[in-house]
C-alpha cells in the first residue's frame, strides 16, 4: 500500500514541475500540490505510515530506527499541513518615506459585495488559479440570510453541480483574464444633447509619445483634458477669447464642436496670446505649448462616450511603453428568476455594478487584504552593487515596526537571507509564532519602492523537530546496528570482522 | 642615462596615447599582419597586472581567458594559416599592439539560422568581426532585437534571437577589447568596491602627478612591446631598457603602488595566476583513468602492486582536485558549488572520496575501479563544454551570498549525487556482467551490498541537504517548502532511491532489483541537477540555468534505459548457451533470512 502511494507521489511530483515549466508556478501549485487530492494523499500516507509503525507492536529494540524515522515524517508532515491552513502568507508593497503600513495583500482574491441589507459581505473568489469557463461559470451567491438553511444549501450545491440555473440572486462569471485593456470611444448619438470631440496629441520632444484626449461634456460638469498638468483643452458652449487660462493658469484650448464635424477653437500659449481658428477632422494644429501638435480625429455636436474593455493578447503597447493589463473578470447577474444582466467585464480594484430592470447589485474584488495586528513602515532601501558593476550585490529593506497597543517600536533590516521578523524574540523564532518579511522584489528605475514577502508559520517548529527526528532515524536504521532490523549487508560487516580476528 | 631617456620617451608617448584613446584610434590594418599580431614576448609577468571586470578583480591572465573563450568559444585559437592565438597573446596585443583580429575568425557562431541572414560562411564556427558587423542585414537585425528587448526585464526571444542576442554579447565584448575601453586597469583612488577605469578616463581619479609613474610605467610597456616603432639606433642604445620582463613589471608595481588601499591581496592575485596555469582538474582526469587501468589490468594478476598504484593515482587525483577547488574557494571566497561547472567537479571528487573510503573499508577493489572511469567522464564533461559549463569565477547572486547554512546545504546534497554515483557506477558492474553472462547469474552478494553500502550514505545526504535546504528556505524566504522544481526533483530523486529501498524490504526484489534501481535511480539526480536548471529553467534556483547539452543527456539517459533493457532481458529471456539456467540460481536473499548465513565470511 505504502509503495503505491509512494509512486502516485512521484509521479504527481514530477507532473507537477513539468506544468510548472510550462505554465507557472501558481498554477501548478493549484492542480497539483495544493489540490484537494494531494492533500488527501498526503494524509493517507501519513495514516499507512503511522499503520505501518503501530502494527510493529510491541517496539522491540530493533525497531527503535523505523519507529523514529516514520513518527519524524509524520510530525513532519503534520508540521506541514498546519502550516498550510493555520499560516498567512502575503506581501507588502512599501515605499520610503510613505509612512506605515497596516496590511498585507495575499495572493488569494476575494469579491466584496453590499446585501440588500446593506452590509458589506466578503467571499473567496479563487478566479486567479481556479479560472472559470464558460462551461463551468463561477458563481457567486448573493443569498445573505444570517442562518441559510440546509435545504438551501443543498439546492445551491445542485444548481452548481449539475449547471442549473440558479435560484436566487447569483452573480456568475465565465472569464478570467490578467490581459484587458480599456478602449474608449465616441460616437455620435443624434438627441443626446452632449457635445464631443477626440483630440490625438504628439510631441517629437517626449519621445514621440500620443496621447488620446477625448473631450464630452456631461450634464453636471464640463470635461477638460489636462495635458500632464500642463496645458488644459475645453469643451465651451462658446468660444470666449477673453479666457486667456485654464485652472491654475494652464494654456487653454477651448473647443467648440460644429454641425458639420468641424471645430471652433482658440488657444493660448505660455505667453498668453490667443490664436482662433476652424479645423476639420484630421487636421492639425501647432499648439504654442512646446512642441506638441494636436491633432482634430473627431468631433460631434451631440456624441456618445464609450467605455469598452477588450481582452489583448500579450503585453499591449502604448506610445512604445509596454503596460500590464488590467485584471478582471466577465459575467453576469443573474436574479434566480429568469431575469439577467448583460455579460460584461469587471475590472478587479474598482467598484462595479450589475443591473437588470431596476435591481443593483454593487460589488467589488481583487486580491484579499489582511490587517497586521501592527504596523510596518519602509525607512530605508539600500541595493549595494558589485564593485565597477550595475549588478545588484544585496539588497536590504529597512524596517521599522509599530505595535499601536504597547507603543513598542523596533527597527529590523530585510536582507537577502536575513528577513526581518516581528514580534521579536528567540522563542517567537523557533516557535514560528512571528511574522517573518522578506525581500520579494524591487524595481531598479525605482529605488524607493521595496516589496516584502510576509509570512506566519505556526508549523514551523513541528517542521524542524520532525525533520531532525527522521534524520536522526535513518542514521540509526543505517549506522547503528543494535537498534535495528538485520539486513543481508551486516554479512560483510561480520565477514569482515571475522577476518580481522583471525588474522590479529 | 639609459633610464632617463626610456622615461622621457615613454612619459611621451604615453600622453600621445591617452591622446589617442580620447580620439578613438584611426583603423590602421598592417598588410603583412602575421608579425604584427603577435611579437614574441614573455607575457608571464605581464600575466598578474590587475584588472577590474564583471565585479570582481582578476589578474589579466584570467581576463585574458575569460575573454577568448567567451567570444570564441576556446581557451586558445589556431587559424588555417598556422597562426596559433592564446589568450595572454591575445590581450596584450589588443591592450598594446596594433593587430588586426578584426579580420580574423574569431567570433563563435554556430547558429544556421542566424549564419544564413548574415551570408557568412555556412561552414565555418567562428567568423571575422568586420564580416558579421558589415553584414548587410546586420544593422536590421540589431533594430529588430531592439525592439524586441526594449522595456522589458526579461524578454521571451525565438531561438534565433536569442542566439543573435548572444552573438551581439560576444561582438560587444569583442568591440570593448578593440577600443581598449575593457581594460580597466586604474584602480579607484580609495574605494575597495569603487569602479577602475580605463587610461582614458585616470583623469577623473587622479591628478596629473599622481598618475604621472603609472603613465610612465605604461608608455615604457608599449614601447617594450612594440620596439619597432623606434628608430633603428635608439633601439641599439636602448637596449636592455627595452627589456619586456622589466617593463611590465615596472606597470604591475606601478599599479599596485598608486592606490595601494583597494588591491586584493598579492597572494590571492599569485594563487589565481597558478591556479589557470595548473590545470588540476585536467590532470586529475587523466589520473583517474590511469587508475582505473591499474586496477583493471591487474585484476588477476599482481593484484598487490597493481592496488597499490591504482590507490596512489587515484589518492592523486583526489589531492588535485582538493587543490583546484580549494584555490577556487580562495580566489572567490565561496564555497565551490554556485554553478554547473564547479558542482560536477566537486561530485567528481566526492565519488572519489566516497571509494576511496568504502575500498579502506572493505579492500573489494570493485569501488575504486568503477568510481573512477566515472569521475573521469564527469571531468571530462567539465572540461570539454566550456561554453555550457562556464568555468569562469563570477560573482554570485546576491541570494547565494553571505550563508553558512546554504553553503552546507549545497554541499550535502551535492555531495549526496556522488554517492549515488558510486552506486551507479556499482550497478553498471552487476548489470555487464548479466549482459556479457546471461541467465540468472549467481548473486554476488558483496557486490549488491557494496551498493547498498553507497546508496545509505546518499539517501541519508540528500534527506540531509534536502532538509537543510527546507529550513535555509523557510528562514530566508519565509516558506518551508514551496513545490519549487528543484525541491520537488530533489524529492523525486530521494523518494525513487527510497523506493528502490523499501522495495526490497518488502520483497518487490532482491539485490538484483537493487543494481537496476541504482542505476535508474539516477535517472532522478540526473533531472534535479542537469535537467531542472537545463531543460525545465523555472522556479527559484535559477541562479543556475544553462541551457545546452539536452541531446547529450536524452542520449546518455537512452543509452542508460537500453543498457537495463538488455540486462533484463538478458536475464529472464535470452539466456544464450551460457548454461545459467534460471532455476539454478540460489533464491534471493530476503532480508530476515539471511540470519542463518551470518556467521559464514563472505569471501572476497
Amino acid at each position: 500500500m505504502a509503495m503505491w502511494l509512494f509512486l502516485v507521489i512521484i509521479v504527481a511530483s514530477a507532473v507537477g514541475t513539468i506544468y510548472e515549466s510550462r505554465f507557472d508556478a501558481q498554477i501548478a501549485r493549484h492542480y497539483v500540490y495544493q489540490a484537494p487530492w494531494f492533500t488527501a494523499w498526503l494524509i493517507l500516507l501519513c495514516v499507512t505510515l503511522a499503520c505501518a509503525t503501530f502494527t510493529r507492536l510491541p517496539w522491540k529494540k530493533k525497531h527503535t530506527g523505523f519507529v523514529i524515522t516514520h513518527l519524524g515524517i509524520i510530525v513532519l508532515l503534520i508540521g506541514g499541513m498546519i502550516g498550510r491552513h493555520f499560516g498567512i502568507e502575503g506581501s507588502i508593497t512599501l515605499r520610503v518615506g510613505e509612512g506605515p503600513q497596516r496590511h498585507m495583500v495575499t495572493q488569494q482574491m476575494a469579491l466584496n459585495f453590499w446585501g440588500d441589507d446593506g452590509d458589506l459581505y466578503l467571499v473567496d473568489f479563487p478566479v486567479n488559479l481556479n479560472p472559470p469557463s464558460e462551461h463551468r461559470p463561477h458563481r457567486v451567491s448573493l443569498d445573505t440570510s444570517s442562518r441559510p438553511n440546509v435545504a438551501a444549501v443543498f439546492q445551491r450545491a445542485y444548481t452548481n453541480i449539475f449547471r442549473q440555473p440558479p435560484r436566487e440572486p447569483t452573480l456568475l462569471f465565465d472569464r478570467f483574464s490578467d490581459q484587458l485593456r480599456e478602449e474608449i470611444s465616441l460616437e455620435p448619438d443624434p438627441g443626446s444633447d452632449n457635445p464631443g470631440a477626440r483630440f490625438t496629441l504628439r510631441s517629437s520632444m517626449m519621445g514621440g509619445e500620443e496621447l488620446d484626449a477625448i473631450l464630452v461634456e456631461r450634464p453636471a460638469n464640463r470635461s477638460f483634458e489636462s495635458l500632464e498638468g500642463l496645458a488644459q483643452i475645453s469643451l465651451v458652449d462658446a468660444i470666449r477669447p477673453s479666457e486667456e487660462t485654464g485652472e491654475d493658469g494652464m494654456p487653454l484650448l477651448q473647443v467648440l464642436p460644429l454641425e458639420d464635424g468641424r471645430v471652433a477653437y482658440a488657444i493660448s500659449d505660455s505667453r498668453g496670446q490667443v490664436r482662433e481658428g476652424e479645423l476639420e477632422a484630421g487636421e492639425s494644429l501647432e499648439t504654442g505649448w512646446a512642441d506638441w501638435v494636436a491633432t482634430l480625429e473627431q468631433a460631434y455636436p451631440e456624441a456618445e462616450y464609450r467605455r469598452e474593455i477588450v481582452e489583448t493578447n500579450g503585453t499591449s503597447e502604448i506610445g512604445g511603453v509596454s503596460e500590464r493589463g488590467l485584471t478582471g473578470v466577465r459575467g453576469w447577474l443573474d436574479l434566480g428568476d429568469g431575469r439577467r444582466s448583460e455579460r460584461q467585464w469587471f475590472i478587479a480594484g474598482d467598484t462595479e455594478s450589475a443591473h437588470v430592470d431596476g435591481e443593483v447589485v454593487r460589488f467589488g474584488f481583487g486580491n484579499r487584504r489582511v490587517p497586521l495586528p501592527f504596523t510596518v513602515e519602509l525607512e530605508a532601501f539600500d541595493v549595494p552593487r558589485d564593485p565597477g558593476t550595475e549588478n545588484p550585490a544585496a539588497f536590504v529593506s529597512t524596517l521599522i515596526f509599530r505595535d499601536p497597543e504597547t507603543g513598542e517600536e523596533i527597527r529590523d533590516t530585510a536582507g537577502m537571507n536575513h528577513p526581518a521578523m516581528y514580534p521579536q524574540g528567540f522563542h517567537r523564532l523557533l516557535t514560528g509564532l512571528t511574522y517573518k518579511f522578506s525581500q520579494a522584489h524591487w524595481e531598479p528605475d525605482d529605488l524607493d519602492l521595496s516589496v516584502v514577502q510576509v509570512l506566519r508559520d505556526p508549523g514551523w517548529s513541528l517542521k524542524w523537530i520532525g525533520s531532525l527526528i527522521l534524520i536522526s532515524g535513518i542514521f540509526i536504521i543505517f549506522y547503528v546496528r543494535p537498534y535495528r532490523s538485520r539486513r543481508p549487508e551486516d554479512a560483510l560487516d561480520d565477514a569482515l570482522k571475522n577476518r580481522k580476528n583471525t588474522t590479529s | 642615462m639609459k633610464t632617463s631617456i626610456i622615461t622621457l620617451l615613454a612619459g611621451a608617448f604615453a600622453v600621445l596615447a591617452v591622446h589617442a584613446e580620447i580620439g578613438g584610434i584611426p583603423e590602421v590594418v598592417p598588410a603583412a599582419p602575421a608579425q604584427a599580431e603577435r611579437p614574441e614576448h614573455d607575457f608571464s609577468v605581464l600575466e598578474d597586472v590587475i584588472i577590474q571586470e564583471g565585479g570582481r578583480k582578476k589578474p589579466l591572465l584570467t581576463f585574458a581567458k575569460e575573454s577568448l573563450l567567451t567570444i570564441s568559444g576556446r581557451r586558445s585559437l589556431t587559424f588555417e594559416d598556422g597562426v596559433r592565438l592564446d589568450p595572454m597573446t591575445f590581450a596584450a596585443s589588443l591592450w598594446l599592439g596594433e593587430h588586426n583580429w578584426a579580420h580574423r575568425p574569431i567570433i563563435s557562431l554556430d547558429h544556421a539560422g542566424v549564419k544564413e541572414v548574415l551570408e557568412l560562411d555556412m561552414e565555418a564556427r567562428r567568423h571575422a568581426y568586420r564580416d558579421i558587423v558589415t553584414a548587410p542585414r546586420f544593422g536590421e537585425l540589431i533594430e529588430e532585437l531592439q525592439a524586441r528587448t526594449e522595456g522589458r526585464d526579461d524578454p521571451e526571444l525565438s531561438e534565433f534571437y536569442d542566439k543573435f542576442n548572444e552573438l551581439v554579447r560576444r561582438l560587444q565584448i569583442f568591440h570593448s577589447l578593440e577600443q581598449g575601453s575593457a581594460f580597466t586597469v586604474v584602480p579607484h583612488p580609495s574605494d575597495p568596491n569603487g569602479a577602475w577605469v580605463t587610461f582614458s578616463h585616470a583623469g577623473g581619479y587622479y591628478s596629473e602627478q599622481e598618475l604621472q609613474p603609472l603613465l610612465e610605467a605604461r608608455g615604457a610597456l608599449i614601447l617594450a612591446y612594440n620596439p619597432n616603432i623606434l628608430p633603428e639606433e635608439m633601439r641599439r642604445e636602448l637596449g636592455g631598457g627595452l627589456d619586456f620582463a622589466i617593463a611590465a613589471n615596472n606597470f604591475r608595481d606601478a599599479q599596485r603602488s598608486i592606490s595601494p588601499g583597494v588591491m586584493p591581496p598579492e597572494s590571492r592575485i599569485r594563487a589565481e595566476v597558478v591556479y589557470e596555469h595548473g590545470n588540476p582538474f585536467r590532470i586529475a582526469l587523466v589520473l583517474s583513468l590511469l587508475s582505473c587501468l591499474a586496477m583493471a589490468l591487474t585484476w588477476h594478476a599482481a593484484r598487490k602492486p597493481g592496488a597499490w598504484l591504482s590507490w596512489g593515482l587515484a589518492l592523486g587525483a583526489v589531492a588535485l582536485l582538493a587543490a583546484g577547488m580549494a584555490a577556487r574557494v580562495y580566489i572567490s571566497g565561496r564555497a565551490p558549488v554556485t554553478n554547473m561547472y564547479e558542482t560536477i567537479i566537486w561530485v567528481a571528487f566526492g565519488l572519489l572520496v566516497f571509494a576511496l573510503i568504502f575500498e579502506f573499508r572493505y579492500r573489494c577493489r570493485y569501488y575504486l575501479v568503477s568510481a573512477t572511469p566515472f569521475a573521469a567522464l564527469l571531468l571530462l564533461v567539465a572540461e570539454s563544454a566550456p561554453v555550457m559549463f562556464d568555468p569562469n569565477i563570477s560573482p554570485l547572486t546576491p541570494v547565494l551570498r553571505d550563508n553558512f547554512w546554504l553553503t552546507t546545504h549545497v554541499l550535502t546534497v551535492t555531495i549526496s549525487y556522488a554517492a549515488f554515483a558510486l552506486a551507479f557506477a556499482l550497478g553498471h558492474f552487476i548489470l555487464g556482467n548479466q549482459i556479457i553472462r546471461g541467465g540468472k547469474v549467481a548473486a554476488n552478494r558483496e557486490l549488491y551490498a557494496y551498493i547498498y553500502r553507497a546508496l545509505q550514505a546518499g539517501v541519508l545526504l540528500l534527506a540531509i541537504g534536502v532538509i537543510l535546504g527546507a529550513i535555509w528556505a523557510n528562514y530566508s524566504w519565509g516558506r518551508f517548502w514551496d513545490w519549487d522544481p528543484k525541491e520537488t526533483w530533489s524529492l523525486i530523486a530521494l523518494l525513487g532511491y527510497l523506493f528502490v529501498l523499501h522495495g526490497r524490504l518488502v520483497g518487490w526484489w532482491g539485490g538484483f532489483g537493487f543494481a537496476v534501481g541504482a542505476v535508474l535511480g539516477f535517472k532522478g539526480i540526473l533531472m534535479c541537477w542537469y535537467g531542472v536548471n537545463y531543460i525545465l529553467g523555472a522556479g527559484l534556483h535559477s541562479y543556475g540555468f544553462g541551457s545546452g547539452g539536452t541531446e547529450w543527456v536524452v542520449g546518455f539517459v537512452v543509452f542508460e534505459l537500453v543498457f537495463v533493457g538488455t540486462a533484463l532481458l538478458r536475464r529472464y529471456y535470452w539466456y544464450g548457451d551460457s548454461g545459467n539456467k534460471p532455476d539454478l540460481e540460489e533464491p534471493e536473499p530476503h532480508p530476515d533470512s539471511l540470519r542463518e548465513n551470518a556467521g559464514q565470511p563472505a569471501g572476497v
